[in-house]
């Protein structure tokens, strides 16, 4: 974990100092700007959920990063984004960066409080609720990111159904395979959390994706390092010493 | 000091203290290290702060129902709202705090809200699951590459495995390792073992990446500082 | 034959379009196709589900006369969403200790949960005369986020404090020479969600406690790794790992006749999704 932090680290400070750092396309993301787009165009609003969750989940911290991206956006082509929220201390936050968003845009006036919803913190009631609003809305285009349960195929399917352009990020697979299938773009694992890196391009944030990357071979490295001894030891080539159990815990 | 400074500095010291509490030994040199025994306290604390949270929500709830009562906007779904609303807080306090002492109707309405309605509803949302992975089952599985290909074999055999069905049809099937609920056991144990290791990995060092981010001010972006400012 | 070929893509390009209410109509049928016409297929023991078993019959071996019993600790982390799968989970890991005498704690992050595990043991444990207070003890719904989880491992009696019927730790025969995480050898989280994972990162590495996860069967892919490194002893996946259990205790119950309605409905995908494909073929080839 320490030389993975360290990794981290080491990455964003080159990246302050001026480095230039490649990051390869994710479609999920280029699609963000398209979809938000195609909302002003048809005159319907942006539904942005950032899924189940309050405000010390850092899914629900990633996807109002994205949410902020989404709203900007919206707030420039003078579309709605409505945001329905599940945790209630996500609630007084996302209103904050919404209402934000749009002051930085130059429209406070555009702004509607209302379009950032605490709808109820349980988990099915939440998701009927944005079905609902989904429906009567006919929102042009749905954003889920964040963490989802089994309403995650519920909430796409009625995306599909009103006709919307879906992009979906989740950071665990459990519902990573609905969005997939339901859904016209998905990020997941980590590429989720690489949201706010993609979105700002901030050299701090490219620099941190940049570490993990580090961190992520170092990991690799260990697990072939295990598996190549564990092979060894198995095999009776070699006889099993303190390093091979301390590698295959 | 200003108000994001103070943000920044009680968050390092919180971070601070779980990470050091969970990693130094119980004892260093003899001396028992002090940490532990803010655990508890710290942890009654944050789950009081979690109580204000809902607080918050329910504010919001209130306030918006209440104006579409008002204003005549949907006015039939905030008289539901607020019928329920009584029903469940009215039958579920006086169940809690009379006991076995509150009169039997009030037993009543508490088993109608909660046992009654509540829980079949969400049961029932639930259960809409099934048909909605039938329909998108059918609407998207396509074998339109080699790798969907795969992947539609991998799912029939994994989807037949996980039930007796799946047995009962391979059970003739003189192979052990071939008859679909051990290929099932197989795919799951092996091969899909190292796939949810490999992206756990990522996920795990994206989360740590996102944490430390947090943890030391250096997040950007949205609710926190953009670059230089 | 080109008047047969175009009819047939015509009935193929209707097909991919079906009204998908017809779909639902055909899931009710497969579903209740059991109710009138008698099925009955044995249901395979997986070594998922054994792990399980075997887990809480060494908890039950482990305290042959000891003074000092140790205990089981049941997490009821799930609502009546996931009550299909889990419920099964529950009562049948419950109906397991209570036979073999092992006692346990009750407890769960969900309202509903906790309940209904309660309400089970009440109906089981006089088969056996096990008795509350005794046998099994529950505290209910919990708030429990990590500091909360942290917490109750290092000292469980003064976290829980009291029981749900409000009697002090210390009255609870069951509970004595129960201090901390070390004197539960067994956990069960029967969740419906990932809530094992916080006791597996945060408490396991340091009380070397079994954990054992009753999972619904869209999350227990993602927790094979876990078995496979020794970290789940045990998985129960979904309604399958309710039935397979009742299987193991001889008592046939609701899991096991779900798992025929559950035979019927992946039946029916799996031919919906064939039929599909068919369908795609068909129509890739008319155009080429």
């Amino acid at each position: 974990m320490l030389l993975i932090s360290a990794a981290v680290l080491a990455s964003i400070t080159r990246a302050r100092r001026g480095r230039q750092l490649y990051l390869r396309a994710i479609p999920g993301f280029s699609a963000v700007d398209e979809a938000a787009g195609r909302a002003t165009e048809m005159g319907r609003p942006v539904l942005f959920s950032v899924g189940l969750g309050g405000v010390d989940s850092i899914t629900v911290l990633t996807g109002m990063t994205v949410m902020q991206h989404v709203g900007r956006i919206c707030a420039r082509m003078g579309a709605r984004c409505i945001v329905p929220i599940d945790g209630p201390s996500a609630y007084p936050l996302a209103q904050e960066v919404m209402r934000e968003v749009w002051e930085s845009e130059g429209r406070p006036e555009s702004f509607r409080a209302d379009d950032v919803k605490y709808l109820t913190g349980g988990q099915f009631a939440w998701a009927m609720a944005v079905m609902g609003l989904m429906t009567r809305e006919r929102v042009a285009s749905a954003f889920y990111f964040g963490y989802y349960g089994a309403e995650s195929l519920m909430l796409a399917e009625t995306g599909y159904q009103v006709g919307a352009v879906q992009v979906a990020g989740t950071p665990d697979l459990y519902q990573a395979p609905f969005f997939v299938v339901a859904c016209d773009y998905t990020v997941f694992g980590e590429e989720f959390y690489a949201a706010s890196a993609y979105l700002s391009r901030e050299p701090t944030m490219v620099g941190s994706l940049v570490g993990q990357d580090l961190g992520k071979m170092l990991l690799l490295g260990i697990a072939v390092a295990g598996v190549v001894l564990a092979t060894l030891v198995h095999a009776g080539l070699i006889s099993a010493n303190p390093l091979v159990p301390l590698l295959s815990q | 000091m200003t108000p994001r400074r103070i943000i920044a500095t009680v968050t390092f010291l919180a971070g601070l203290f779980y990470f050091l509490e969970y990693m130094l030994p119980a004892r260093i040199a003899g001396v028992t290290v002090p940490l532990s025994q803010w655990r508890v306290g710290l942890g009654n604390f944050m789950a009081v702060l979690g109580a204000f949270a809902i607080g918050m929500g329910w504010f919001h709830l209130l306030r918006g129902q209440w104006r579409n009562l008002v204003t005549g906007q949907d006015r039939s779904s905030s008289i539901g709202f607020f019928c329920a609303l009584a029903a469940i807080l009215y039958f579920g306090f006086r169940n809690e705090l009379e006991g076995a002492k509150a009169p039997a109707w009030v037993h009543m309405g508490f088993d109608l809200t909660f046992n009654y309605v509540f829980m079949p509803l969400v049961a029932t949302v639930f259960s809409l699951l099934a048909f909605y992975i039938v329909s998108a089952a059918y609407r998207a599985f396509r074998i339109r590459t080699w790798e969907a290909t795969l992947l539609m074999g991998a799912a029939f055999i994994v989807m037949l495995g996980q039930v007796p069905v799946g047995g009962w049809l391979t059970a003739w099937v003189p192979v052990k390792w071939l008859q679909l609920p051990y290929l099932g056991a197989w795919l799951l144990g092996v091969p899909n073992s190292a796939a949810q290791r490999a992206i756990g990995f990522g996920a795990a060092v994206g989360a740590l990446a996102i944490s430390l981010r947090i943890w030391l001010n250096l997040e950007r972006g949205a609710f926190f500082s953009t670059e230089g400012k | 034959m080109a008047h047969r070929e175009n009819t047939n893509q015509g009935f193929w390009q209707r097909a991919q379009t079906i009204d998908r209410r017809y779909l639902f109509v055909l899931l009710v049928v497969a579903v209740a196709l059991p109710s009138f016409v008698r099925i009955s297929i044995p249901v395979h023991v997986f070594d998922d589900t054994m792990g399980v078993y075997r887990s809480i019959e060494g908890v039950a071996r482990a305290n042959t006369g000891k003074r000092y019993r140790k205990m089981v600790l049941v997490m009821c982390d799930w609502g009546p969403g996931s009550k299909g799968e889990n419920w099964p989970q529950t009562e049948s890991v419950i109906h397991h200790m209570l036979r073999r005498g092992v006692p346990f704690m009750i407890m769960g992050i969900d309202t509903v949960g906790p309940t209904l595990a309660e309400g089970m043991a009440e109906r089981i444990a006089p088969r056996y005369g096990r008795r509350y207070g005794i046998d099994w003890v529950s505290f209910g719904f919990r708030y429990f986020g990590d500091p909360q989880l942290l917490s109750f491992v290092k000292d469980i009696p003064g976290f829980v404090q009291r029981d749900i019927h409000g009697t002090p730790v210390a009255k609870l025969p069951v509970m004595a020479g129960i201090h901390d995480m070390s004197d539960v050898p067994l956990l069960i989280d029967v969740a419906a969600g990932p809530e094992v994972d916080r006791w597996i990162r945060l408490a396991q590495p340091t009380y070397r406690f079994k954990a054992a996860f009753g999972a619904t069967a869209v999350m227990a892919p993602a927790y094979y790794p876990y078995l496979d490194s020794g970290q789940l002893s045990g998985l129960l996946v979904g309604m399958r790992g309710g039935a397979e259990y009742e299987e193991l205790l001889g008592a046939p119950g609701q899991a096991t006749q779900g798992m025929t309605l559950q035979s019927m409905a992946h039946l029916l995908v799996a031919a919906l999704v064939i039929l599909g494909n068919i369908g795609y073929v068909v129509g890739r080839r008319a155009r080429r």
